[in-house]
């Protein structure tokens, strides 16, 4: 690639497509452009665009019918504040009774408990560590265990397990 | 429009609805620019435009026209439209958009073949790229324009264009037809 099509004139075009572009710099474009592809396709594309939003019809009615669905939309979505609501019922726009919340991944609901919950709670765990205690030391750990035969693992059964591990620790 | 838009950002819906009828027919050529021929859902698109035009309302700082900033919006919204269809159909938008085209009146023959290869680039490009192609190519912004809109300096305007022309560059390069059509042309 040489020097003169590896800089692209982009001031030049943009006098050239405002029809301002003195005659000496005409010339220099005009070699640019014809050693570079990408700024001759570029000049070129561009009028080819222009003359196709030129000749874009715009249907007003299909217009409205947008901006309508657009509003409808917005309304929808919009918090349902006292000053918000009336305002879009007058403009006919009110939200739908639909109460929308957008979860964040990553984040659970924290969950707040009341003070005897965690008493009890509390006192169950301590409850169950002494019994424990108590009847471990006399028995063997296999025991009366039931040792179920080995389930292949998969990827999807980890996965499965550590969300259900997840949601249950959190709880 | 400075009283229209601070109404607008507010929520007032009847401000709101008045600003998007206003910008809506622009909106709505920005995005079947961007999409072409085979855009079978413009409307989609175009009504997914104009809401995010509504989203963005509060975050308009009036640097540069309200126009601009609709029209830029509505390109990011279709950009993003196109590259999901095409990630979606898994066919070479080139080509689908090239067997749709057909030259409009007073158009060069070669004229639809040269924004099909346009509008597949859009697909390939670095979002930020992209959208510079769009404001320069398709809308035919000013470099000063482009960088104004995109709240860029104009030297990453600049270098963002660039490196779409060498994109632009490497896909003429790799395909001769294109690159005899260009002879031609």
């Amino acid at each position: 690639m040489n020097k003169l099509a590896s800089i692209h004139p982009d001031h030049l075009l943009d006098l050239a497509r405002r029809g301002t572009l003195p005659p000496g710099e005409r010339q220099r474009l005009g070699a640019h452009l014809a050693v570079c592809q990408p700024c001759a396709w570029e000049q070129a594309a561009t009028d080819d665009f222009e003359r196709e939003r030129g000749a874009m019809e715009i249907d007003p009615a299909q217009l409205d019918r947008l901006v309508g669905g657009a509003l409808s939309r917005w309304g929808r979505e919009r918090p349902q504040t006292p000053g918000s609501c009336g305002a879009l019922s007058r403009a006919g726009l009110a939200p739908s009774p639909t109460l929308v919340t957008v979860a964040r991944p990553g984040l659970r609901p924290r969950v707040q408990a009341s003070g005897p919950r965690w008493g009890l709670a509390a006192a169950a765990v301590l409850a169950a560590a002494i019994g424990a205690a108590m009847t471990l030391p006399a028995r063997s750990p296999l025991e009366g265990a039931r040792i179920d035969p080995p389930v292949a693992s998969t990827e999807a059964g980890l996965d499965a397990g550590a969300l259900s591990a997840g949601v249950g620790g959190d709880s | 429009m400075r009283e229209l838009l601070a109404a607008a950002a507010t929520g007032d819906p009847a401000s709101v609805r008045r600003v998007l009828a206003r910008v809506a027919p622009s909106v709505q050529r920005v995005v079947r620019t961007v999409l072409g021929p085979a855009g079978g859902h413009a409307e989609d698109v175009t009504q997914d435009a104009l809401l995010s035009v509504v989203h963005a309302l509060a975050s308009f700082r009036g640097e540069c026209g309200f126009l601009h900033y609709a029209c830029r919006i509505a390109a990011r919204v279709a950009v993003a439209a196109r590259r999901a269809r095409a990630a979606e159909a898994q066919v070479e938008t080139l080509d689908m958009d090239s067997a749709l085209e057909l030259p409009g009146p007073g158009d060069d023959p070669e004229a639809p073949r040269r924004r099909a290869v346009l509008r597949a680039l859009l697909d390939e490009l670095p979002e930020a790229q992209a959208e510079t192609l769009v404001l320069r190519v398709m809308l035919g912004y000013s470099m000063a324009e482009v960088a104004e809109a995109t709240s860029v300096p104009l030297n990453t305007a600049r270098s963002r264009l660039r490196l779409a022309k060498e994109a632009l560059r490497s896909r003429i390069e790799g395909d001769h037809a294109l690159a005899e059509m260009l002879e031609v042309g």
